[in-house]
């Protein structure tokens, strides 16, 4: 299947949802949403990893057209990554269809070029 | 031909209902305009439906200016079954166009898999299917 949209979520330490709009709007993101969420990672682990999890998180969805997606991930990983302060993990799920974007996004562009 | 080729390797019943899939909706609203939008969505066969707070990002330098900006929202998470996804979508376009104060963004997100038959009726809003069990 070939989705034109991705939906990115991406968890961070609470606070850190600035550090992750920053980047990704560095990459053609133009707006996310942040939620606030809770962490329940388990003792074993954390001991195990040497990490101490900081329970309170914020969760930032970001919709972006496929093209975007790669660059953002990885801007992500840079720079709230899990070995800096912001403990981010960042993954992306595949959206089929999409209402209410304010502009035009390249996809659509195109789309309308080819017609 | 195909269908009627798995059927028979199955060994399903001609009338066996071919279960729809489900997708994940999710709509980010104004705050004020969550519940409009809960209820306009239970229309299209919705059961269960998750509300969040959240925080727009988006920059809108101007807006914010005007002091016109309302970054407070609503996430509204709905399981909806693939049949009703785009209907519900283009219902949900045409109000954001025309409510007042009622733009937003909304958009699906397949799901792989659910776990559960009762779940997946319920969700799925399959009464046909949950009376036959019965």
């Amino acid at each position: 299947m070939d989705y034109a949209y991705e939906m990115i979520v991406c968890i961070v330490n609470d606070g850190f949802s600035d550090a992750v709009m920053d980047a990704a709007k560095e990459f053609g993101a133009s707006g996310g949403t942040v939620m606030f969420a809770r962490g329940t990672a388990t003792h074993e682990a954390e001991d195990f990893f040497k990490i101490a999890i900081h329970p309170e998180k914020e969760m930032v969805m970001i919709l972006v057209p496929k093209e975007l997606k790669d660059n953002i991930l990885h801007a992500l990983y840079r720079s709230v990554g899990l070995k800096t302060p912001g403990q981010g993990i960042a993954f992306s799920l595949p959206v089929d269809s999409v209402v209410g974007l304010s502009h035009p996004t390249n996809a659509e562009e195109k789309a309308e070029e080819e017609t | 031909m195909m269908e009627d080729n798995k059927r028979k390797k199955l060994r399903l019943p001609e009338r066996a209902v071919t279960p729809q899939k489900l997708k994940l909706l999710i709509t980010i609203v104004n705050k004020n305009k969550a519940e409009f939008y809960m209820d306009f969505l239970q229309s299209f066969e919705v059961n269960l439906q998750l509300k969040m707070n959240a925080r727009g990002t988006a920059n809108s330098e101007l807006l914010h200016y005007m002091g016109l900006e309302e970054s407070e929202k609503r996430v509204i998470f709905s399981l909806i079954r693939e049949d009703q996804a785009q209907p519900a979508l283009q219902a949900l376009e045409e109000k954001f166009a025309t409510l007042r104060g009622g733009k937003g963004i909304a958009y699906t997100v397949p799901l792989s898999s659910v776990a559960g038959v009762a779940i997946y009726q319920f969700l799925s809003n399959n009464k046909r299917m949950a009376k036959e069990k019965k």
